[in-house]
């Protein structure tokens, strides 16, 4: 027994002495060949880099795109990737315990955007702007990333991230249908005004959804939907279509990120939370007029596949979802070339917080947004391959690889990049989406929707991504579906969100996260993008 | 027909009723149980896109395929393969560890060889042991196997499957000790035998079907254990539960794929109680009768 614990005792001894010896190991020249010659990758020869990403698999999303290029990477480099799979739910709370604990075994992350103040507040991740200029790395066009999702890469001005993935929320609709002269007559007949084409407001949405809602639509049998939304309860997602649809009327567009405008969160100033204010309120009370009257009711329950099936299959007329659905669309019989697409309606009244009072508006406020995880590539602060693990993520950010990314739209990895828009605001060609089986049609409505979203508004929904926000959304997204389901009224829910959210930040400490707050949304500056 | 005639008859139509509704009752209780099976075997079935739909019925209802199942082993047979493998040593080596370590603690707890007091303390902070929330554990666990440099090492979801689940093992091990009459040991001890010989020849096979039982209860916990495999692994040692709800992507959980990984995750353990069931109902039920 004696000599067991003695093994065992010696035995840990060892493996610490092993352990602490392998961090020590500084050796910086392993990777550092000064003698690269340009154009070439530098050599990472015997180094293995471990990437943690989505558990989707070699052909599924996200992680389809790390398993298809590693293996020329590998070859042009000489080092190994190992790809750790994480199911999606657990992803921020597995990385951060690697990360936090010390544990290190991750070298880079190709993960949600929203861990970006995790990672930063804690000195978590390098910032890759020292690689930028070197020789030896793959050249990533940084300067066509479009300003609104440049944000995102950055912390405070200093870039933590490697493009890669750009998600957004959008209105998308069968253009088809909208176009039906029967339902046009009808839909005058009943609302008094012409069937919007798209809408352009949440009212007209509304109002379109619920005419939609139970009518037989074209090559269905069965009774159609007027939107498909995804808002099942725990599933942590339901939170996002309420935060699409509550922008418009709570989002004041301004010159400047400033206590009033273009906040939507918290006032930067005194670090209250906004959640419970008239026009976060009114969103919900929309978003729940909109689910009850427009949809069906399973819809409280779909995930986000199930969403797309009830568009993607010709039953429902709208769907609010991210962008790839339009990727989906094209093995869908009943929408491929009648896609529509547009950024999701504004509003003709917004909440003014200065003079607390609704302002009318003479065109609709129309919110871009950057909904969703925003898949980008960072580098561990704990590795010891950092260099290897910023070529391999630069390698997949390479203009010819993102084009390609853009063409196959189901690997999850959506434009950032105005070289992935068409012609004449990108520089893609329709030919190479027509190539990759688009419709022409599809494949313009997709390019001009997103970049509709992100280009050609006057504000933006502000990105959280500060520490804790994974917190913040699961409260949130409780008591978005709570309300849906009918358990709570809109301003009893949305006062419990504030409620928690201001211990949240006690517990953060109120100063630090107020400067990490003003940071995350580029208070003080011109609003360029969420 | 007089009454003497018919008094066996009633009886045993009275039999034959009860019969038949212990064995409809039976049938209504292996449909609840057998449902999820038959859920994830029509869903495993289905093309994604009819999965949600009520069709349960192949051929009739739905047209079945064999996509789903061709798609996992081509792309993801490594995942499933290793995550198989490492399941079956985690399960296989924790619990023959708990039943060993397990089976020397209860036969001294249930011989008392401690004061009563003493003994009771010792069950009791065992129990508690086995009260405690996994998540408590984990992170000191995770810092733990780091220093040891155990992180993705298999050898890590051993220690702490086995140290999770021992006191359980102890515990229903202690019980089936006690139902073992001193009588038996003494009578050998009377004969000459040392305690541990009486122990290891006398007591030791009378209850070999409940440490079959106990194996099967605490590898059917580690099989099934998902918390430690999430946290301290990564690539080389993760587990079916894992491969399992990896198969929740960003657009939704893909039911046709987990259906496929729960039905494959099901074998091992089924064949392992098929193996055994004769020692699991002897287990199960030793005690239930005492003369």
């Amino acid at each position: 027994m004696n000599v067991s614990l003695a093994r065992i005792v010696v035995g840990a001894v060892v493996a610490i002495s092993l352990v602490a010896s392998g961090c020590g190991d500084d050796d910086d020249t392993q990777g550092a060949d000064a003698s690269v010659k340009p154009g070439e990758l530098r050599k990472f020869d015997g180094e293995t880099i471990n990437i943690a990403t989505l558990a989707a698999g070699p052909k599924g999303v996200i992680s389809g795109v790390v398993y298809k290029h590693r293996d020329e990477w590998e070859r042009k480099t000489g080092a190994k990737v190992e790809v750790s799979e994480i199911p999606f739910g657990d992803i921020q709370t597995k990385i951060m315990a690697d990360l936090n604990t010390g544990v290190g075994n991750y070298d880079a992350m190709l993960a949600p955007a929203w861990g970006m103040g995790d990672y930063v507040a804690g000195d978590l991740v390098e910032s890759v702007d020292q690689y930028a200029e070197q020789d030896g790395y793959p050249e990533v066009d940084v300067d066509s990333v479009l300003p609104a999702v440049e944000n995102l890469l950055q912390w405070g001005g200093t870039q933590y991230a490697v493009p890669f993935d750009g998600d957004e929320f959008l209105l998308w609709y069968r253009k088809d249908i909208l176009a039906n002269a029967g339902f046009k007559r009808d839909f005058k007949a009943e609302y008094g005004y012409d069937l919007p084409n798209p809408p352009q407001t949440i009212d007209e949405l509304i109002d379109a959804a619920a005419f939609f809602q139970g009518k037989q639509l074209p090559g269905s049998s069965q009774p159609g939907y007027g939107i498909a939304m995804s808002l099942k309860s725990g599933q942590g997602a339901a939170h996002f279509w309420y935060q699409a649809i509550a922008a418009p009327y709570s989002i004041l567009p301004g010159d400047q990120v400033d206590e009033f405008h273009n906040v939507f969160w918290f006032d930067p100033e005194t670090m209250e939370p906004l959640i419970n204010q008239p026009g976060q309120v009114r969103g919900l009370e929309q978003l729940v007029e909109l689910a009850r009257e427009g949809g069906p009711r399973a819809q409280l329950s779909w995930d986000l596949g199930q969403s797309w099936e009830a568009f993607l299959s010709g039953r429902a007329v709208f769907t609010i979802n991210t962008a790839d659905i339009a990727s989906g669309a094209q093995s869908s019989d009943a929408v491929k070339g009648n896609l529509g697409g547009a950024p999701i309606p504004g509003s003709l009244e917004v909440f003014n917080r200065e003079r607390e009072a609704w302002e009318k508006l003479d065109e609709p406020n129309v919110v871009g947004n950057l909904l969703g995880a925003n898949w980008n590539g960072t580098v561990s602060k704990l590795s010891d391959n950092s260099e290897a693990a910023y070529s391999f993520l630069a390698f997949l950010a390479q203009k010819e690889r993102m084009l390609d990314y853009a063409y196959d739209g189901a690997d999850g990895v959506d434009p950032t990049s105005s070289y992935q828009f068409l012609k004449p605001d990108g520089a893609a060609d329709v030919g190479a989406y027509e190539k990759a089986g688009w419709s022409a049609a599809d494949a313009e409505a997709y390019s001009k929707a997103i970049l509709d979203n992100l280009e050609n508004v006057d504000t933006y929904l502000p990105y959280l991504r500060t520490r804790g926000t994974a917190d913040m959304f699961e409260t949130l997204d409780a008591a978005v579906t709570n309300t849906l389901a009918g358990r709570s009224p809109p301003q009893e829910a949305l006062d419990g969100v504030a409620e928690q959210w201001t211990q949240l930040v006690e517990e953060l400490g109120s100063d630090e996260f107020k400067e990490e707050y003003q940071t995350a949304i580029g208070y003080g500056k011109e609003p360029t993008g969420p | 027909m007089t009454r003497a005639e018919t008094a066996p008859s009633i009886v045993l139509t009275r039999r034959r009723t009860t019969k038949l509704l212990l064995a409809l009752l039976a049938v209504l209780v292996s449909c609840f149980f057998a449902f999820p099976f038959f859920w994830a075997l029509v869903t495993s079935l289905k093309p994604p896109e009819k999965a949600f739909n009520d069709a349960v019925i192949p051929f009739l209802q739905f047209d079945p395929t064999l996509d789903n199942w061709s798609a996992e082993f081509a792309d993801r047979g490594d995942l499933i393969s290793k995550g198989l493998t490492n399941s079956t040593i985690a399960a296989t080596l924790s619990a023959l560890i708990c039943v060993t370590l397990g089976t020397f603690a209860g036969y001294s707890l249930a011989r008392a060889t401690l004061s009563e007091k003493r003994t009771r303390t010792v069950t009791d902070w065992l129990l508690s042991q086995r009260l405690l929330l996994p998540v408590v554990v984990v992170i000191p666990y995770l810092l733990t196997f780091r220093a040891l440099g155990l992180v993705d090492n298999i050898v890590a979801l051993v220690v702490a499957y086995s140290v999770f689940n021992l006191p359980l093992a102890v515990l229903v091990m202690k019980d089936f000790f006690a139902d073992v009459p001193v009588d038996l040991e003494e009578a050998a001890m009377t004969d000459g035998a040392s305690q541990f010989q009486a122990f290891r020849t006398v007591v030791l096979p009378v209850v070999v079907p409940g440490m079959v039982a106990t194996f099967v209860l605490v590898a059917a916990f580690a099989w099934n254990e998902f918390l430690f495999a999430l946290a301290l692994t990564y690539n080389n040692a993760t587990t079916m539960p894992v491969a399992i709800i990896g198969a929740e992507s960003t657009r939704g959980v893909e039911f046709w794929y987990i259906a496929v990984r729960s039905l494959i995750a099901m074998v091992p353990p089924v064949l392992l109680v098929m193996f055994v069931q004769r020692y699991i109902v002897r287990g199960l039920s030793m005690g239930a009768v005492k003369g």
